[in-house]
């Protein structure tokens, strides 16, 4: 077979699809809207709960990190603070 | 194909007997293009199943004024049916692929040319496909495969192109092998 005989062959008519494709067209587009099961919505409903996890998380150390930093600089200063007591009492 | 401008109309309002008479217009012209750009009967009737429940669904996008009802629903066909061989992702390697080389040799030694076709048909990329079938089968001019595609016309010629490319290598590799009589070594192996 060469590439001619390949697009004769593909030329060719295929038979009629089967009667009972109406049939199924027809019983589907008088399903009720919610009883279709779409697996692709449910998947795209719930992919906004990892989104929002990694949203929640992100927040999460953001705050943490901010309140972190606030005591650590409290932290040095009542270190600074003690540290210059100790330095007074060695100068007295 | 003509089809009457009230039978569009009530079929956007929703008439089933519009849609009927629609499908029955139509059915053949595009399971006639689905079969050929998947080559399996059984694919094709499910294909053509969801064309039509699409079109149903999205029939008030459907503007009469920029084409017909039948290129409408044509191209609703041809992208559906692209998306979903895209997703299959069982086409590569059309070349280079030696259990694909044997199995089409067998086909050319049983001359079993139906099955010949739709063995190359299904591991064909199908960007490639639809540009050889929609060109060289169905004689569409670039343009419209273009409008089609929603792709440049450039890359309609190039991807024409690379699949005419593909299928001739194929089948000279399958000559060559078949000349040499290789089919009966590599089989032996197997």
């Amino acid at each position: 077979m060469d590439y001619n005989s390949f697009i004769s062959q593909l030329k060719a008519e295929p038979d009629h699809p089967a009667p009972e494709i109406w049939a199924r067209i027809n019983a589907t587009i008088h399903t009720p809207e919610p009883q279709r099961i779409r697996f692709l919505d449910f998947i795209s409903y719930f992919k906004w709960i990892p989104a929002a996890a990694a949203g929640a998380a992100l927040s999460f150390f953001i705050a943490l990190s901010v309140f972190q930093d606030n005591e650590k600089t409290a932290y040095e200063r009542y270190l600074n603070d003690t540290n210059y007591i100790y330095l007074a009492c060695a100068y007295k | 194909m003509d089809i009457r401008e009230t039978t569009a109309d009530e079929f956007i309002m929703g008439n089933n007997a519009a849609f009927k008479t629609i499908y029955e217009a139509t059915r053949g012209m595009l399971y006639a293009v689905i079969y050929r750009m998947t080559g399996n009967a059984e694919d094709a009737e499910d294909l053509l199943h969801d064309v039509y429940v699409r079109a149903y669904e999205k029939r008030h996008q459907f503007k009469k004024g920029k084409a017909a009802l039948s290129t409408w629903l044509y191209s609703i066909a041809v992208n559906h049916t692209l998306n979903v061989l895209k997703q299959k992702k069982r086409w590569d390697n059309v070349v280079f692929d030696p259990a694909f080389e044997i199995s089409m040799l067998e086909k050319l030694t049983e001359q079993d040319d139906h099955n010949l076709v739709n063995t190359v048909l299904t591991r064909m990329n199908p960007d490639y496909r639809v540009c050889v079938i929609l060109k060289d089968v169905e004689d569409k001019p670039y343009e419209e495969i273009a409008e089609l595609l929603q792709i440049p016309v450039g890359t309609v010629r190039s991807r024409l192109n690379r699949g005419r490319a593909q299928l001739q290598t194929l089948f000279q590799n399958a000559d060559n092998a078949l000349s040499r009589g290789e089919l009966h070594t590599t089989k032996g192996g197997m």
